[in-house]
């Protein structure tokens, strides 16, 4: 059954994702006809100034920012379920994006310093300082389950953190922390997409190059050892994967819940397969195709109303969830 | 049978409701005001003053058909008037030791000359004056700490009489409601008209036994305002303009009603957005403001951050702000709320924040001018 499923999912993802694409180009607050969409596209457009300007450096980049940082966030939270063996871990599970919200609230609550780059950067670096911690603790723990427990402990530090510097903040800057934990495509223009893209798609080219170890996991560590794969490096090699794709997607576009937590799911409903050869790839584009909708979904079609992006993405991921709870035997699981 | 007791019960209760409705309204012609209400610009305040007491009503800014508080002040050395309304919240004035939670009030109480009168304030990092973070460092000023949640035990022990809070939409005031003591909800600043925030001074100055002095700094700017405002209305063009900038994934666009609004409007600009109604900010998304403000003549923006903001710092947040006209003509004027006095001054003086757009919009109608706020942004 799962060998004709992948006759038709790649070309029908493949798809969605280019409509999806498209449509997040053309569809926007401001209504600019396909043709002159398409114009702009190929160069050939003489018309208003500000429309090529709006689809060249507003609508292109966010759109390509959608792409990555969902397939970024879904293959994370797959590779993360896989190795935690726990349907309900994600990328936010080991208190990476924890870190990064940390390292923001710090920058704007207590330093006071809003612009866009101390943002990312402060960002990335909660988010590292958190990756390495649960690095050194994985040397110490050999068990999964405790790594997990560990990270679940270090989230709810940093959220304590966080806690006490909004306490003491004033409304203002309080305002400005929860705005950017709304998440958001938009912020990243198209001078800083490049540094966006060369991190999620090195994350992404190394997930798929741990395909193998990902399915010896399956099979549980001591089968996994028998096999040959050395399941320290593995683990290792994993987390710093995730790790990494989390990083760069939080500190560009804020905390994005439930992508990564539902779209495995999504994935392996499409598929009914746990082969990480195929579910790796099906989860990467379904990861970028769920998120174009997402970010097409922020400027409600029809009314021009701006909605948080924190709204959108519960609303595709929830009921995803639920449906695997109420439905768990029929979808192919850690065997 | 049980039709006629009905009938019998909607009676009863009609006499009743029409009883009840008299007894205040004899009340009232007992107690005739003395003056009208005089509050010209503000639309949430209304003081009245009766011979043994001034009534102040306060409308809730977020549900305009809602008395937000009704306060009834009457002279501390005076013993208490017999008959006072039942529904109001009794301060006596002059308060000899007030609580003031926002760095807004405690700089107009300082211009009042009420200093005296404060015996507390919360978040002193906001405060820019020497010397109120003098008195706070000698202790005559007790810090109580985070508005939001401040020391309680302290307000009560420094024997507080009245604290003056910011209302926030849906929100109380925490342990401090229960402590009994009168809480003053400083609204101005959701007035529409800048002059209607300076006129909450006249309600803050019989709080603090400045009346005298209130009504002098608000006819004062109230006089320096419209002349400014007149001043402006005869320039020979009106720059087109743009405000703020986007957070997130929107830009919180002032409404032409805004007090902001107002006052661009009062400097001889139009304001892009002007056509929005009412006095909130609208959030659009940056391409609807990209595609109507993109060629405005002038960009104004407030920020508050240490470092200045510069135009390779704007490109560096978001690089499509580098197509708007006033970007590539050079002509943003940016306005760092935390080094100048912007938020002390604004109730106050919107006169003095007006005569800095004047200067910028028609540098011809007011030579010399030295600006105070609003500066062209560095490179």
């Amino acid at each position: 059954m799962s060998k004709q499923a992948h006759r038709w999912i790649y070309p029908a993802l493949l798809l969605a994702l280019v409509t999806l694409f498209f449509l997040g180009l053309v569809h926007g607050a401001v209504r600019i006809p396909l043709r002159d969409v398409l114009q702009i596209l190929f160069g050939s457009y003489e018309g208003r100034e500000a429309w090529r300007h709006i689809v060249l450096e507003s609508r292109l980049p966010q759109t390509v920012t959608a792409l990555l940082a969902g397939s970024s966030l879904a293959v994370s939270g797959l590779m993360l379920q896989t190795l935690f063996k726990n349907p309900l871990a994600g990328p936010s599970i080991l208190g990476i994006s924890d870190g990064a919200n940390l390292g923001v609230a710090i920058a704007m609550i207590y330093f006071g310093a809003a612009s866009y780059l101390t943002t990312i950067v402060a960002a990335f670096i909660g988010a590292a300082v958190v990756l390495l911690i649960i690095l050194g603790f994985s040397r110490k723990v050999s068990s999964n389950v405790m790594l997990l427990i560990i990270g679940i402990m270090v989230g709810y530090l940093a959220s304590s953190v966080i806690s006490i510097l909004n306490y003491h903040a004033s409304a203002d800057k309080v305002h400005q922390y929860v705005m950017w934990g709304m998440g958001d495509f938009s912020g990243v223009s198209l001078g800083k997409l490049p540094w966006l893209a060369g991190f999620s798609l090195a994350g992404l080219a190394a997930s798929l190059l741990l395909i193998k170890p990902l399915n010896a996991l399956l099979l549980g560590e001591s089968y996994a050892t028998n096999l040959g794969v050395n399941v320290r490096r593995a683990r290792v090699l994993i987390l710093i994967c995730t790790g990494v794709l989390t990083a760069v997607v939080t500190a560009f576009c804020g905390p994005i819940s439930f992508i990564g937590l539902a779209v495995p799911h999504i994935a392996r409903l499409l598929l009914g397969s746990a082969n990480h050869r195929h579910l790796l790839p099906v989860t990467l584009l379904a990861g970028s195709c769920i998120a174009l909708l997402c970010s097409i979904l922020t400027v409600l079609p029809g009314s021009g109303n701006l909605l948080p992006l924190s709204a959108i993405t519960p609303i595709v991921g929830a009921p995803v969830i639920i449906y695997v709870i109420v439905n768990r035997k029929n979808i192919h699981y850690f065997n | 049978m049980r039709r006629t007791r009905t009938v019998s019960c909607a009676l009863l209760m009609l006499l009743l409701l029409a009883l009840s409705g008299c007894g205040p309204r004899q009340a009232a012609h007992e107690r005739q005001a003395l003056s009208a209400d005089t509050v010209r610009f503000a639309r949430n305040l209304r003081i009245e003053y009766f011979d043994d007491y001034v009534s102040v009503r306060i409308r809730d800014p977020w549900d305009t058909l809602r008395q937000r508080q009704h306060y009834v002040l009457i002279d501390r050395n005076k013993p208490r008037p017999e008959k006072l309304p039942a529904d109001g919240t009794l301060i006596r004035i002059p308060v000899e030791k007030a609580v003031i939670y926002t760095s807004v009030h405690t700089a107009i109480a300082e211009q009042l000359g009420a200093l005296d009168r404060v015996c507390g304030v919360c978040e002193p990092e906001y405060i820019t004056s020497p010397e109120v973070l003098g008195r706070i460092a000698e202790g005559r000023i007790a810090d109580l700490g985070v508005s939001t949640s401040p020391n309680v035990e302290k307000i009560i022990d420094i024997g507080t009489e009245m604290i003056i809070a910011s209302p926030f939409e849906n929100s109380g005031y925490g342990s401090a409601e229960k402590l009994g003591i009168p809480i003053v909800e400083a609204a101005d600043y959701m007035e529409n008209h800048p002059l209607g925030r300076t006129e909450w001074v006249l309600f803050y100055g019989l709080l603090l036994g400045k009346r005298e002095e209130a009504e002098r700094v608000f006819n004062a700017t109230v006089r320096h305002y419209e002349e400014l405002k007149t001043l402006a209305a005869g320039a020979a063009t009106r720059p087109t303009v743009l405000l703020e900038r986007k957070y997130g994934a929107s830009w919180a666009v002032p409404s032409g009603g805004s007090y902001i609004g107002v006052m661009h409007a009062d400097a001889g600009a139009d304001y892009v957005f002007r056509d929005y109604p009412g006095a909130r900010s609208v959030h659009l998304t940056f391409e609807e403001v990209y595609d109507r403000a993109a060629g405005v003549d002038c960009w104004f923006m407030k920020y508050d951050t240490r470092t200045p903001l510069t135009y390779k710092l704007l490109q560096e947040e978001y690089a499509p702000y580098a197509n708007f006209r006033p970007w590539k003509e050079r002509r943003i004027f940016t306005c760092n709320t935390i080094t100048s006095t912007y938020y002390d001054d604004i109730t106050l003086h919107p006169d003095l924040v007006l005569e800095d757009l004047i200067a910028l919009y028609h540098p011809d109608l007011l030579p010399g001018h030295k600006q105070r706020y609003y500066f062209p942004m560095d490179e």
